[in-house]
């Protein structure tokens, strides 16, 4: 469905590479990893953002729809919480139903400012859920959150990625646990990016 | 609001009273006093005088102003977001910030003649490199995460415009369409008092001829206030408008 090669070690801007990664249908990946070793930035280049990055070579690459849900919650803070969605890309009749499904009742006509961090991600969440992507990726969805609020959220993904069988994603995470929770395979990255490191297909306990 | 419309006409009156104490205690004729000034603009506006350059003053404002703002902002957000138009019109510019008002105004009449275009295109180019370089302030601060987050979610270039651009924006407008308004009818004046034949200002020339203070502060005054209006019936809605989003708590109190 999607391969991606990276083999940019020779260029000034280059922090990652040389590394393959294919995603496959309904496929879990995480790509874990200490701060600052490009995780993010491999993000951005897989959903197309960071476009100019020096040697990236799709393998392959279908036409697909690609959610994202970056680190901060990013919602336009003057447009309302279903005004957000609807931007988007979800249709108006479906903002109700999108934000339930993530647990929130009542905070469609809320300005992001009347939302905790927790419940902007959760927002942030239904946004990426409700276009209907092949590939959803989530950069550290759980960081800065409390743990009680952290825990209950990473079941909330669990729970919606199990009712999703065919979607894939991708997951940036510096916590194993999460990597471990939410996915079925893993890309660790480090600063000397030396290794190529292919998704491991069994679920191992090592996962750093 | 009303504790503020309180203040307001509280400080009128202050400065009021202290005018008129002043021009009682000098009994001087270069210093009319408020009353004689509300007199003679009672007395100007029954004749019909007034309104008649108070609106031709007005009407040269409005579309100065109108395409100040447009050109200003066309100019300052290619330079804002185009590193490479920056660097060429930035010459231009800071050369046209300046060139003073008067030198424009009266190269444009050489050139023109004394003509109504000239007269509106000297207030034009006066005011767009102002707006340009506020509006350039403004492009360049934008959130570079929201505009990610509009690319990934495939924003249409109006959504991008009216939901992502414009607000960011709009303190940057408002801070353009204010100075501009109190700079634009400044700039008409000078640009009446030396090449039209009506307006405001052509009325100050009039009166500064005959040494009539009262009939320069009546039409001052006359167009203080209309400014004035603007700002309470177009600005300040306009602005608690766009600022709900941010709740009771952040608004402009200007």
């Amino acid at each position: 469905m999607l391969e991606l090669r990276l083999e940019s070690k020779a260029y000034d801007r280059s922090l990652l590479g040389p590394l393959t990664i294919k995603i496959e249908p309904g496929q879990r990946l995480a790509l874990i990893g200490p701060s600052g070793c490009g995780k993010t930035t491999l993000l951005n280049i897989l959903s197309g953002l960071d476009s100019d990055y020096i040697g990236v070579r799709y393998v392959q690459r279908d036409d697909l729809l690609i959610a994202y849900m970056f680190q901060e919650p990013r919602l336009l803070p003057w447009r309302t919480v279903a005004q957000n969605l609807v931007l988007a890309g979800v249709s108006p009749d479906a903002v109700d139903s999108a934000l339930s499904e993530v647990g929130l009742h009542d905070v469609a006509g809320l300005y992001p400012r009347q939302l905790s961090l927790g419940m902007a991600r959760r927002v942030a969440l239904a946004r990426a859920l409700a276009i209907k992507p092949d590939l959803l990726l989530l950069d550290e969805p759980l960081v800065s959150l409390d743990p009680q609020m952290a825990s209950q959220l990473r079941q909330l993904l669990k729970k919606l990625l199990a009712e999703r069988p065919w979607l894939s994603m991708v997951l940036v995470s510096h916590d194993p646990v999460d990597a471990r929770e939410l996915a079925d395979s893993w890309l660790s990255l480090d600063f000397k990016n030396e290794r190529v490191l292919l998704p491991s297909e069994e679920k191992t306990a090592s996962a750093g | 609001m009303i504790s503020r419309l309180r203040d307001y006409l509280m400080v009128i009156l202050v400065l009021g009273l202290v005018w008129q104490l002043f021009a009682f205690w000098l009994q001087e004729p270069l210093l009319p006093s408020p009353s004689e000034v509300l007199n003679l603009l009672w007395a100007e506006v029954s004749r019909g005088n007034l309104l008649h350059h108070l609106l031709v003053t007005l009407r040269r404002v409005v579309i100065a102003f109108v395409f100040a703002m447009l050109f200003g902002i066309l100019l300052g957000w290619c330079m804002g977001r185009h590193r490479q138009s920056n660097r060429w019109l930035d010459p231009v510019l800071v050369l046209l910030l300046n060139l003073p008002a008067l030198v424009l105004i009266i190269l444009l009449y050489v050139w023109m003649g004394l003509v109504e275009s000239a007269a509106v295109l000297a207030v034009i180019l006066n005011k767009v490199p102002n707006v340009a370089v506020t509006i350039r302030e403004g492009a360049r601060s934008l959130d570079p995460q929201l505009e990610q987050m509009a690319q990934a979610y495939h924003f249409s270039l109006s959504q991008r415009v009216f939901d992502l651009w414009l607000p960011q924006l709009f303190p940057y407008l408002m801070g353009a369409m204010r100075s501009g308004l109190a700079l634009i009818w400044k700039i008409v004046l000078v640009v009446e008092l030396l090449g039209r034949s009506d307006g405001i200002g052509f009325q100050l020339h009039l009166a500064f001829q005959m040494f009539d203070v009262a009939m320069i502060l009546a039409y001052s005054f006359s167009f203080i206030l209309v400014v004035q209006l603007i700002e309470w019936t177009l600005l300040q809605p306009l602005e608690r408008r766009a600022r709900r989003w941010q709740g009771e708590g952040a608004r402009c109190h200007a």
